[in-house]
């Protein structure tokens, strides 16, 4: 009934996704891996489409699959190239785009995207007139819940044409010591309190305690880094064992993308910073102070 | 060759409130140029400078959205335009990509670069890039730090989850910047002027309208934040749990 395809290039969030999709949805899941290799995917039947993402064939071959499969919803996760191949996909079908949603909830027989907006303070129930519902989900959070083993999986593998007008000439693998925010165990946070003299400081600390390092919205608006260690709800959503918020104040956008994490410390100079609340610790002085009585 | 930079105004997000019921406050709100997109115009000007490429400003929406194609001829960006028409309120991406699609298609030709920013800071979505990308029918790639031209290809340098990477594609193409470490200029006092007499034209073309959008918000409401915890108060002076605390840390 509600048929869906699953499309891919990325094995961690294609797992987070397909636990939603079976917890809220359906079973009945036809997923789609775009790849240059083949993974090991949970599904009872998987397109392998054997190429990076970035290769506009690909589209081509996933719209085949699409006339092929019939399904009523067509669900993406967030990775850069899949957003695109989805975008396209989607003009090509005459259909709309639910991006970025953070939550899907079934209610007797309605499915409902819910996404955070307005820097995660208000949620928003989206829908669409067109057909196939296609979205494109960052969910907000994921517990491996579900663990379906299907027998008898059929796979199928699709080796696209391959062009010269957009090619990679160089791919250097990000090294094994920037773990990213989402797997690591301990996070640090930065927020506008800290000022960019201080990084220095604070990146000697996130080393002699093996955390990563993160920033809220306005530092990473102000130019200081990408927007990959951008925490929060706009950025990554993290859930580490420890994480240490510095000079943040606490405006929800930030807190809906740290309060997976099992114990939150901040230091803040104003004592009644937002952040204060959701904190299991909380130190009331300048960072300075803090991290020279703690490093070692 | 000529790069189309498209950009977008929104609104400064500390100045946004909404009301009891959570529509949000028209008044009082600061508008300003979409982050990402600066990256796009800084990028576009530094192609200019190094190759004499033209640069044109494009945006889609009301009219006081002309101040952002100002600031961004005050930068150096040689021509604006805008696409603006009351029936386009409440556009959804899929019909904000065919307008803007439809109303460029005369600048754009197989000499042409379009840059944008890679997501919105209020729709953020960032859908309509590779949207207007399929309906010109030209190669996309999303999140570019940098850009470089040789042998008349773009090279582009971004950085996704888990690769640096380096890639080629032919023109014409359209690339979407994200926020980077990359110096953004400030506006220029020769520029600035010139910036203020301009006369910017509307290339809107009637086709579509707001609401042929096939999404819609269907309900909007305060989000409930995870009640609060017992949080405990630690005294920088108190060297006892600091040492406790230290011994967590570093665990």
């Amino acid at each position: 009934m509600n048929k869906t395809l699953v499309i891919t290039s990325s094995l961690k969030n294609y797992n987070n996704l397909l636990n939603l999709i079976q917890t809220e949805i359906t079973n009945d899941i036809v997923s789609v891996f775009i790849s240059e290799k083949k993974e090991f995917v949970q599904s009872p039947k998987t397109y392998f489409i054997l190429s990076s993402p970035i290769n506009p064939f690909v589209i081509d071959e996933l719209e085949k699959i699409t006339e092929f499969e019939k399904p009523t919803i067509i669900a993406a996760t967030q990775e850069l190239d899949i957003k695109n191949i989805i975008a396209r996909i989607a003009v090509r079908l005459k259909s709309g785009v639910l991006a970025d949603i953070n939550e899907i909830k079934k209610i007797g027989d309605d499915v409902f995207y819910l996404k955070y907006a307005y820097g995660g303070n208000y949620i928003v129930k989206l829908s669409t007139k067109t057909s196939p519902v296609i979205i494109v989900v960052k969910p907000s959070y994921c517990e491996n819940k579900v663990e379906t083993f299907f027998t008898n999986p059929e796979t199928k593998e699709i080796i696209p044409k391959e062009i010269n007008i957009i090619k990679f000439i160089e791919r250097t693998p990000s090294t094994n010591e920037e773990v990213s925010l989402e797997n690591a165990k301990k996070v640090i946070g930065i927020g506008r309190g800290v000022k960019s003299e201080d990084f220095p400081l604070i990146e000697k600390f996130a080393k002699s305690i093996n955390a990563v390092i993160g920033y809220t919205r306005p530092v990473i608006h102000s130019g200081i880094s990408s927007y990959e260690y951008q925490i929060g709800i706009t950025g990554k959503i993290i859930s580490p064992q420890l994480y240490i918020a510095i000079g943040i104040s606490g405006k929800e956008y930030h807190i809906k993308g740290v309060e997976k994490a099992k114990k939150i410390i901040s230091i803040n100079t104003d004592p009644n910073a937002e952040i204060k609340k959701y904190s299991d610790i909380f130190i009331n002085c300048d960072y300075r102070t803090f991290l020279n009585k703690i490093l070692v | 060759m000529k790069i189309i930079v498209l950009i977008k105004q929104v609104p400064k997000e500390d100045t946004i409130k909404f009301d009891e019921k959570g529509n949000l406050v028209r008044e009082n709100i600061e508008l300003t140029l979409n982050k990402a997109d600066e990256y796009a115009i800084e990028n576009a000007l530094i192609l200019k400078e190094k190759f004499n490429f033209k640069t044109i400003a494009i945006t889609m929406g009301p009219p006081q959205a002309q101040e952002i194609i100002r600031y961004s001829l005050s930068k150096g960006i040689d021509e604006g335009y805008i696409i603006s028409d009351f029936s386009l309120k409440g556009s959804d991406a899929y019909i904000t990509a065919i307008t803007i699609a439809d109303s460029i298609i005369d600048l754009f030709d197989y000499k042409t670069i379009i840059f944008t920013g890679e997501k919105s800071e209020d729709g953020d979505t960032g859908i309509v890039p590779s949207m207007i990308a399929e309906h010109l029918k030209i190669p996309s790639v999303l999140g570019a730090e940098t850009v470089e031209f040789e042998n008349e290809v773009i090279i582009i340098k971004r950085k996704t989850d888990d690769e640096t990477q380096k890639i080629s594609i032919k023109i014409p193409c359209l690339i979407s910047f994200s926020i980077s470490s990359l110096k953004l200029r400030t506006p220029s006092i020769k520029y600035n002027i010139k910036s203020k007499s301009y006369i910017i034209k509307n290339i809107f073309k009637g086709k579509y309208s707001g609401q042929m959008s096939p999404t819609y918000i269907k309900e909007i409401r305060k989000t409930e934040i995870k009640t609060s915890k017992n949080t405990e108060i630690i005294d920088i002076k108190d060297e006892k749990k600091l040492l406790q605390l230290k011994k967590m840390i570093y665990e």
